[in-house]
């Protein structure tokens, strides 16, 4: 994984320099890099294995479905080899202004606001939207919108296609939930009566789930739609006119019914529900075996950071929590004003990462700092994140520590003429940080746990991994049933571990002379 | 002969409470000055001044006639002049014997580690600790604490040893072995000053006894001018007292 990292890190920074200089360059590569996030069947997603179809994709995986198809297509036209970028969903454009990729093909839609930043084809794929319901339902056989008067209807989050709902008459409009595997565990179980879905994804749906149709509507019974909106298209850098036309032109020369045909053939190809014996746990196995380098790599990963997170967090906390000691309000009363002017920032950084969620703070330093002035990705800003936040606790777990120290610890080292500093540095920091070893070790166990919340920036951490795998299955159960087994492990793993430590800690050899009989002690009594 | 140490009208308050009211008092070379006094008459708070622990309100504190309160003269090189002996032993916790003799000559005197382990070696044999030069501190019994307490206050070659009670905290069979220790260093001509209500060692010790009550001193003067014919009343009764509650 790390050599396939460095392979890509060497490809995009030669990439990049070789195509920054001038686009023309492009020109005279024989490669056609495309841009897509792997995650969205049946237009791409993701396979564990090399096949027929599928092409190994720079960012780990192998890279399968409707867009991967067309990009094939367009390759050959254009008489480049296809090379495909797995990358997220928000770093595709991006990759396409640094000209890290060529286009996007993504199941993106050419809405007003992304014609700002890319120049877009004709569609390549009109969709349709439909409604997908129970085969036991009483709405299999409606035919409009008429038909799902009163019904309880559901849509994805931040969607049109939640919008739309409210065009049903009487709907009872259902809390919109993240993702499709949500979707359709809520569907399945009957707690709603219907969900709204793209036509791709519907099909994509009922593959895996042989109890749900889907209900299509004849023309102009169905939803109105703005054709750009239920339509993809192609992306490409703004300006690059010639590619835009070499693309378009290789477009137009698939046909309507080869592009269904496409899309047909990638739906039966994407990936099924894995394991339906119904059995929890051995299906859970199937999971975990088809997507085991994924889950080990998100294991790599919250580990790294969780550890990364609390060894600077735990610098940070001895730091901070140090200076607090020594400037905040003491018995020696050697308080300047240069000691209340640090004490009341430290207080400051202290109480702001401890009284914010760790998830409010990584989405705003990530987007507003991170992201875009330092360009760090979402596993680098974790870890800036997770050691800041650890930094505020742990510097009050430090404080707490120095002030369980007897002050006469303190009396004595300053009575033999040791600063403050040193007093800090030799005599109480290493009494206060044995106390407090239990609270340390249980911010690492927290960091283990907590650190899935970091998700949201990007960063592949094992609850990611167990949202991608959902994805990929629509399996809802056995992906988390997964990370809840791991994530108890290493916390399990990681107490017993600083159980021992600890003991370690408390009973520090030490040579109390045998030689000293009880009549010597006497003596020396 | 020179006088070491010299307080000049000093005053001290804890809140409202005054517990040093005007005290004026000096120490010269090879003294052992020994305050007796009742609980809460200020004797340990006047000791915990002599090395800045206390910081006093008014007044002057010349170490060799140079101020410590003004900051005429480095506290941290004050204190490495005036040791100190706690009535709780106060050894370092995550030390062990000998490292607690030798953490301030390496880290304040700047000695290395060689010459500070030789000096703790023959600090602590003195006191009869040298064997235990390798336990934890935590394993001692008080006496022995203690002893190293004085052997880590010794290995900093200090002019002046202050003891705050040292035997307070001690059980009775231990408080011999301490008092053992610290006649014979008054015996080698160190200079000490001793909070302490151990009368019949003051007595045996010092060169003088002062008297504190209410934060000022009362009386001072040899053991025998003191414990013999004392001119005030209030001491007349503190020695009353101790002598019927003994």
């Amino acid at each position: 994984m790390i050599k396939k990292f460095l392979i890509l890190l060497i490809a995009v920074l030669l990439f990049g320099c070789a195509s920054s200089e001038k686009n023309i360059q492009l020109e005279h590569q024989d490669t056609f890099a495309v841009g897509m996030e792997c995650n969205y069947a049946p237009f791409n997603w993701m396979d564990s294995d090399p096949n027929e179809t599928n092409v190994e994709a720079i960012g780990g995986g192998y890279c399968d479905g409707y867009d991967v198809q067309i990009a094939k297509r367009i390759a050959q036209s254009l008489q480049k080899d296809l090379v495909i970028y797995n990358l997220d969903w928000d770093s595709l454009e991006p990759s396409l202004k640094s000209n890290t990729i060529d286009a996007i093909i993504a199941g993106m839609s050419a809405t007003d606001e992304r014609r700002k930043n890319a120049d877009f084809t004709e569609p390549y794929y009109n969709s349709e939207v439909v409604l997908i319901v129970r085969k036991d339902s009483e709405y299999v056989n409606a035919t409009s919108l008429e038909d799902f008067r009163g019904a309880t209807v559901q849509g994805q989050l931040n969607t049109m296609y939640d919008d739309l709902i409210d065009q049903i008459p009487d709907v009872d409009h259902d809390q919109p939930l993240e993702n499709y595997s949500y979707l359709i565990a809520d569907l399945a179980s009957g707690s709603v009566d219907a969900l709204i879905a793209e036509i791709p994804v519907a099909l994509g749906a009922i593959a895996t789930q042989p109890n749900l149709t889907i209900v299509r509507f004849a023309e102009g019974k169905g939803f109105h739609v703005d054709l750009a909106h239920a339509s993809v298209s192609i992306g490409v850098k703004k300006g690059n006119k010639s590619l835009l036309t070499s693309i378009q032109e290789a477009l137009n020369d698939i046909s309507e019914e080869e592009r269904s045909q496409i899309m047909e053939d990638a739906t039966k190809r994407q990936p099924a529900q894995i394991g339906d014996s119904g059995n929890l746990l051995k299906d859970s196995w199937s999971v975990f075996v088809k997507y085991k380098d994924l889950f080990i790599q998100g294991i790599v990963n919250t580990l790294i950071v969780a550890l990364i997170g609390t060894i600077v967090g735990l610098c940070i906390g001895l730091c901070i929590g140090g200076i607090r000691s020594i400037t905040g309000k003491n018995e020696f009363n050697e308080r300047k004003w240069t000691h209340k002017v640090i004490y009341f920032i430290t207080s400051v950084y202290v109480e702001v990462f401890r009284g914010t969620p760790m998830l409010v703070q990584a989405m705003f330093l990530y987007f507003t700092i991170f992201k875009p002035i330092f360009d760090w990705n979402g596993m680098q800003s974790a870890m800036v994140i997770i050691s800041m936040n650890t930094g505020g606790y742990m510097a009050e777990i430090i404080r707490s520590g120095i002030q369980s120290i007897d002050k006469g610890q303190t009396e004595a080292a300053r009575s033999i003429g040791m600063s403050s500093m040193q007093t800090m540095f030799y005599i109480i920091l290493p009494q206060a940080i044995k106390n407090a070893f239990p609270s340390i070790g249980n911010e690492f166990v927290v960091n283990i746990k907590d650190s899935c919340v970091l998700n949201s920036i990007t960063f592949s951490e094992l609850f990611l991994v167990a949202v991608k795998v959902q994805g990929a299955t629509f399996s809802y159960a056995e992906p988390f049933f997964i990370v809840a087994i791991i994530y108890f492990i290493l916390t399990f793993t990681t107490t017993r571990i600083l159980g021992v430590l600890e003991y370690r800690l408390n009973h520090k050899k030490s040579s109390y002379p045998a030689s000293v009989t009880n009549h010597e002690m006497n003596v020396l009594k | 002969m020179e006088k070491i140490l010299e307080i000049k009208h000093l005053r001290k308050n804890f809140g409202n409470l005054e517990v040093l009211k005007d005290i004026n008092f000096d120490v010269k070379k090879g003294e052992v000055v020994t305050i007796i006094g009742s609980s809460g008459s200020g004797k340990s708070t006047m000791l915990r001044c002599m090395n800045l622990l206390e910081k006093p309100d008014q007044g002057a504190i010349l170490y060799h006639g140079k101020d410590i309160v003004t900051g005429e003269l480095n506290v941290n090189q004050h204190r490495s002049h005036v040791g100190m002996v706690f009535q709780n032993f106060n050894l370092f916790n995550n030390k062990n014997v000998l490292e607690n003799c030798v953490i301030g000559q390496m880290k304040v005197l700047k000695k290395s580690r060689s010459d500070a382990e030789e000096t703790a070696k023959f600090f602590l044999k003195k006191v009869g600790m040298e064997k235990f030069a390798h336990a934890n501190s935590v394993q001692l019994s008080g006496g022995q604490k203690q002893r190293v307490a004085i052997a880590r206050a010794l290995c900093m070659n200090p002019e002046i040893l202050l003891f705050d009670e040292p035997t307070s905290a001690l059980d009775p069979e231990m408080v011999g072995e301490i008092l053992a220790v610290m006649k014979t260093l008054a015996q080698e001509g160190l200079t000490m000053i001793i909070v302490t209500h151990e009368m019949q060692f003051a007595k045996d010790v010092s060169t003088r006894i002062v008297f504190m009550d209410k934060g000022v001193i009362v009386e001072q003067g040899s053991p025998e001018e003191l414990f013999d014919h004392p001119q005030h009343d209030r001491t007349k009764e503190f020695l009353h007292r101790y002598r019927l509650s003994n």
